[in-house]
């Protein structure tokens, strides 16, 4: 079975995006992030609900994430492993 | 004409006198005479009165009470009853109230974001220079003040989180070691006051505000660019862009009290950085750099 990956269920996550950056602010621990497009593309993708990889593959290449690279499966899961390592993302089971 | 304030030493030994600065009123109680002359000569006269009904800050500058003091005499500072900070040799106490006045804000006033930031101002637009020590971000900030710019704040970015403004405070800039003698060529005519060895920071003086930073202390200033100073010998002063996202981490790692207001610190700080160009500025020479910022300021290229 695929792993989704979902917000943190308590919340606390704030974002902002520039056009040249991001950043996010985990309330949980306190720590603000400097964050890359595509970590920015997947936090957002899953406000939207918990998704697997390739879901987010997906919802990346229908147009939040225009560069080849990003939409790649591994970047993809390399990327929410990332996050999860900071906790800004978990797997939902 | 600028007009000196003579102190009354009884009134400052005794009930205290009351230092106006920008929106702070502290009371100062202190029997040490270069308090009293350190107050004089960065201050202008009509902040400094009696205090009349509410101070935001008590603090008293005293010798310690043990016979050290009269071998090695010493200074503490006292706020609120409590002693925040171990004591001083006894010729620093003007540079500890200086100190002590930093702290009392930045642990104290939480409505306002703090940024450790020099803050300038011209037509109204503010440039923050945050910089971790060692930067040249005071010897700037002293700098492009003798050039033009009006002083906000030194040490302390107090960044209003309602209205998005940045609030004046026209306190001397404290320069450090070979930046007293950089600024006294720079500027002949700035007023820099006595100069202390042997201090945590090295050799100290601090810088009054021009005149006319005192004059406008009551207007506020929008932020338009924040710049992060890195003093470089031999370089070209140059500005070289930063992406928001590096800017609001540096800036984020410097603030006093951004990790304190959680998520609104957080609000607060990239609110700011919404309205600012961000650059990094390299510079070794105070008058390349004053040119610098005045073509920013000028709207010209950089």
């Amino acid at each position: 079975m695929a792993v989704a990956w979902r917000l943190p269920p308590q919340g606390g996550l704030e974002w902002r995006q520039w056009q040249d950056s991001a950043v996010v602010y985990h309330g949980v621990s306190g720590n603000t992030h400097q964050i890359s497009a595509s970590a920015y593309a997947v936090l957002s993708a899953l406000s939207d609900g918990a998704k697997t990889t390739s879901e987010l593959v997906q919802h990346l290449a229908n147009g939040h994430i225009t560069r080849h690279d990003a939409v790649s499966t591994d970047h993809c899961e390399q990327t929410c492993e990332a996050l999860a390592r900071l906790g800004l993302i978990e797997p939902t089971a | 004409m600028t007009e000196y304030l003579s102190i009354d030493r009884a009134q400052i030994s005794g009930a205290g006198l009351a230092l106006r600065t920008g929106p702070f009123v502290t009371h100062i109680r202190s029997p040490f005479a270069l308090v009293a002359e350190g107050l004089v000569a960065m201050y202008p006269a009509e902040w400094i009165g009696a205090l009349q009904d509410f101070a935001d800050f008590h603090v008293h500058l005293a010798p310690p009470l043990n016979l050290r003091r009269w071998w090695h005499p010493q200074v503490v500072f006292h706020f609120d009853g409590k002693q925040p900070f171990k004591p001083l040799p006894a010729d620093q106490a003007y540079a500890m109230l200086e100190w002590g006045l930093n702290w009392c804000i930045s642990a104290h006033m939480h409505r306002y974001l703090m940024l450790h930031a020099g803050v300038i101002e011209r037509h109204g637009r503010a440039v923050i220079l945050p910089a971790p020590p060692g930067s040249g971000k005071s010897t700037l900030t002293a700098g492009l003040i003798q050039r033009g710019w009006r002083l906000l704040s030194d040490e302390l970015g107090i960044f209003d989180r309602g209205t998005g403004e940045f609030v004046a405070l026209a306190r001397p800039v404290s320069l450090k070691n070979q930046s007293i003698e950089v600024i006294r060529k720079f500027a002949p005519d700035a007023i820099i006051g006595r100069t202390v060895h042997d201090t945590v920071k090295g050799t100290v003086a601090h810088l009054r505000a021009p005149q006319d930073s005192f004059e406008r202390v009551h207007e506020r200033a929008r932020p338009a660019w924040v710049v992060l100073p890195r003093y470089v010998p031999g370089s070209k002063a140059r500005l070289e862009v930063l992406t928001k996202g590096e800017v609001l981490m540096a800036v984020a790692e410097g603030a006093f009290n951004y990790s304190l207001l959680g998520a609104a610190g957080f609000h607060a700080l990239s609110a700011l950085i919404d309205r600012c160009d961000c650059y990094q500025f390299e510079y070794s020479d105070l008058e390349q750099a004053a040119q610098v910022f005045h073509r920013l300021a000028e709207g010209q290229d950089v």
